[in-house]
């Protein structure tokens, strides 16, 4: 992940406006990307990861420079992910809204494969929503972001054994929705 | 056939020793149902790693920052609500305070008391003044009220023309300055 000159947190956590939003454009991505896997909506995200930064800002005092900025950035914008998902209750994606898709053959030349990134983009917000919001975060901490267990034990305020629990659970979940309903279409090689 | 640990091996993605291993690939060969999970596995791990970092909309930073104003400014405005409720919720407590102990006469029921003896003054004032009104319209003649109504109309037309005119000066005048 981009990391920043400490010097600019540093300044931000001073009062300069500027300097925070230095850290605003360079931390935007990968809080909007754990925002739209979270929501799985660009709207959302982009609303959940104004949030994030706003918090950021509010709280900018409290942060402990000894730890990771963009930990920090994350765990901020996970647990409001999570808090999000748990006040709505109802998913976004709902698994009637997206039709089955079936596994591609490798064999056949596809006429659609420019669309194939997206049907693949939504099978997977289909696979992801299916689990629930702490466990969602901790998949995507973990392959998305690399996070070891330690650090999302910190990000999302958890046990080790916890997050080794939620992981657990979420890799039965995935691969039961690949069984049940192919929700992947699985790529070549 | 016995699944475990094998299943568990296979979900929790630790790290296994040369044997554990082992005994893992050769329950894998026999057993098609661990070796469904793991490979349905693989492919919803798969998926996600190959699944690219979305970025974020163009112009986010610059949402960001018109944000922040806003909120700065409705910040200083609740701020500044905040100060002047406190401030006058303060200066009336203090005004009657002062008033309690710097004017012993006046408690709280002399001055409610008071408060009622005025309502009822005025409201008898009121009373009067209708019973005058109509003793008076009463006593006069026909003709003279037709003058006095004529007058009172007159004179309400006249206000109203000169109401009318400056607001449609002022209007004109608005829109000249734009």
């Amino acid at each position: 992940m981009t990391q920043l000159d400490p010097q600019w947190i540093e300044k931000a956590r001073h009062g300069d406006d500027e300097a925070f939003t230095m850290l605003v454009n360079t931390y935007q991505t990968p809080v909007y990307n754990l925002c739209y896997r979270m929501l799985g909506e660009s709207t959302a995200a982009e609303d959940a990861a104004q949030e994030t930064f706003w918090r950021a800002y509010q709280n900018l005092k409290r942060y402990d420079p000894q730890r990771s900025f963009a930990t920090w950035l994350l765990s901020i914008a996970a647990h409001y992910c999570i808090d999000q998902q748990r006040k709505q209750k109802v998913g976004i994606f709902e698994l009637d809204e997206y039709p089955d898709f079936d596994l591609a053959d490798p064999g056949i030349p596809n006429p659609e494969a420019e669309v194939i990134d997206n049907d693949e983009d939504e099978a997977l917000h289909r696979m992801i929503n299916e689990l629930n919001p702490p466990d969602r975060a901790a998949v995507i901490l973990k392959y998305w972001y690399g996070c070891s267990e330690e650090e999302i034990s910190q990000i999302l305020s958890l046990t080790v054994s916890a997050v080794k629990s939620r992981l657990h659970r979420a890799r039965r979940q995935m691969a039961a929705a690949i069984a049940s309903k192919q929700s992947i279409p699985v790529k070549e090689g | 056939m016995e699944h475990q640990p094998y299943k568990t091996w296979i979900l929790d993605e630790e790290d296994l020793s040369d044997d554990q291993q082992r005994r893992l690939n050769d329950h894998l060969a026999v057993c098609p149902e661990c070796a469904q999970l793991s490979e349905n596995l693989n492919s919803a791990l798969v998926a996600i790693r190959e699944a690219p970092e979305v970025t974020a909309p163009v112009g986010f930073t610059q949402r960001w920052s018109a944000a922040l104003a806003a909120r700065k400014r409705e910040e200083e405005k609740q701020q500044a609500r905040s100060l002047g409720i406190a401030l006058g919720s303060t200066a009336i407590v203090i005004a009657v305070g002062m008033m309690l102990i710097f004017v012993p006469e006046v408690s709280l029921i002399s001055m409610t008391a008071g408060l009622i003896t005025t309502l009822v003054s005025v409201l008898d004032g009121m009373q009067t003044a209708v019973s005058f009104t109509t003793t008076l319209f009463k006593s006069l003649s026909p003709a003279t009220l037709i003058l006095l109504f004529g007058i009172a109309g007159g004179w309400l037309l006249l206000a109203s023309f000169t109401l009318g005119l400056s607001v449609w000066k002022l209007a004109i005048k608005k829109v000249e300055n734009k």
